[in-house]
């Protein structure tokens, strides 16, 4: 093969990656003024022992989880902030292992999904929140959450259209992941989806988000399965 | 007979029709009953009443406070927050709220009764009888009725047209009365968050009426500073 028809060969190589990488798109933003103002707060109160940390995104931060565990002898924190995805997340994990935290929940997935972040992204993403909480707070528990699916005949907004079918294989490479790091995985669709893998009716208002009494049902079943 | 029945019919008609425009002139809309408020209130009703309970009492600004979080020394605090809620809607729920006898309640409400323009004397009677409810029924509990946060007129959006920190500041003075009169604890958190203007401090909220989450912080240290908690 002539030079030149290998440098032809290598420029079109260039360019195909060049043009997939374009399709693509990877939309990495989080610091939304909403978010920051969330993290202010937070980075604004004292650190104390022991804390049981709920991360995530508006999913997580409209549980009344305080009040539901409001029997535990540990503190209870709420670290979920609307509209937050896996960027976003990993950008605040200072904040919450300073405390070293006792044990961390994390959900998230649902606002990569709206983005359409490739799960490979979301996963690697995933994977720098683990190997940074192993890191920095070794004894803190890691439990992964699975993301929630949605019920897109309740959803009105057009980022919303066509994501609940990407849901269960985000899942399902969680899990996996969730293995390769030995974490504890929690598959939480169950308890709140239907026979064809949508968010029930019953459990939501906008086909997004949870009812309030939900987080009850989602409380008592980390408490059956010993997690809390 | 005939006469006197024609007589009441008419007296009837007159009344329907005087209380008809009284209502169509006063536009009192006490409405409450939507689909937010309706997943909150099943949520309260479904958890455990609790004893010693600590109640944040309101509306979308109570709902917003991660109150436990801000006093984790104080067992049992609850959010009773509702986004949305009017003055209308909380008298409608008080009756989860006084069942466990709560120590306290920190009440927080009428700025989305004054958002639909409901007149102050209808907000500060519809207080009356929260004072009275809670009275009546829950005598031992600690009621605080802080007074209404103001606003930030040039940063709110155009959907609160009819707040003005006038009509907030005189609903405060007359919550403030009322509470004398029924010996209730006033709270005037004006001083925590307005400036020197008398509007909400452009840096402690988002929209110019709600609170910044840290915000809150403020609001905590000063009810400790004061020793309602």
């Amino acid at each position: 093969m002539s030079t030149i028809k290998l440098f032809f060969i290598s420029t079109l190589c260039f360019c195909i990656t060049n043009v997939f990488a374009q399709t693509v798109k990877i939309d990495s933003n989080y610091a939304n003024s909403y978010y920051q103002q969330r993290v202010e707060y937070m980075r604004k109160m004292p650190h104390q022992k022991n804390e049981i940390v709920f991360l995530g995104n508006s999913i997580t931060e409209r549980g009344e989880w305080a009040e539901i565990l409001s029997d535990s002898p540990f503190p209870i924190l709420n670290r979920g902030v609307g509209g937050d995805n896996s960027f976003g997340i990993l950008a605040r994990m200072d904040e919450i292992l300073a405390a070293k935290p006792r044990a961390i929940f994390l959900m998230d997935g649902i606002n990569d999904q709206f983005r359409k972040l490739p799960h490979e992204t979301s996963i690697y993403n995933y994977k720098r929140i683990i190997q940074k909480i192993k890191k920095e707070s070794p004894k803190t528990k890691i439990y992964l959450e699975s993301a929630l699916p949605i019920n897109e005949e309740m959803t009105k907004e057009p980022y919303t259209k066509g994501r609940n079918v990407l849901v269960p294989e985000l899942n399902k490479r969680l899990k996996q992941l969730a293995e390769e790091e030995n974490i504890t995985f929690i598959d939480i669709c169950p308890l709140f989806q239907d026979e064809e893998g949508k968010l029930k009716k019953e459990f939501t208002m906008d086909g997004v988000h949870l009812k309030a009494s939900a987080y009850i049902d989602w409380v008592n079943f980390l408490k059956a399965q010993k997690y809390l | 007979m005939k006469i006197l029945t024609k007589l009441i019919y008419t007296a009837c008609l007159i009344f329907t029709h005087l209380y008809a425009n009284a209502q169509q002139s006063i536009g009192v809309d006490s409405s409450y009953a939507n689909g937010h408020y309706l997943q909150r209130v099943d949520f309260f009703k479904k958890m455990p009443d609790q004893v010693h309970e600590v109640v944040f009492l309101g509306n979308s600004i109570t709902e917003g406070g991660k109150w436990q979080e801000l006093f984790p020394k104080v067992k049992h605090v609850i959010n009773r927050g509702v986004s949305g809620d009017v003055t209308y809607g909380i008298l409608a729920r008080m009756d989860e709220v006084l069942s466990s006898n709560p120590d306290k309640i920190f009440l927080l409400s009428g700025i989305n009764d004054v958002k639909r323009g409901t007149p102050n004397e209808v907000i500060v009677e519809n207080f009356v009888r929260l004072i009275k409810l809670v009275q009546s029924k829950s005598p031992k509990t600690q009621l605080y009725i802080q007074s209404v946060l103001p606003v930030n007129i040039a940063m709110l959006p155009a959907t609160y047209s009819k707040l003005s920190n006038e009509k907030i500041n005189d609903l405060n003075k007359s919550l403030k009365d009322i509470c004398n009169t029924y010996k209730v604890n006033y709270i005037n958190l004006k001083p925590v968050f307005a400036d020197q203007n008398g509007e909400m401090r452009k840096e402690l909220t988002i929209d110019g009426l709600h609170l910044r989450q840290a915000s809150y912080i403020l609001w905590a240290d000063h009810l400790k500073k004061i020793k309602a908690l």
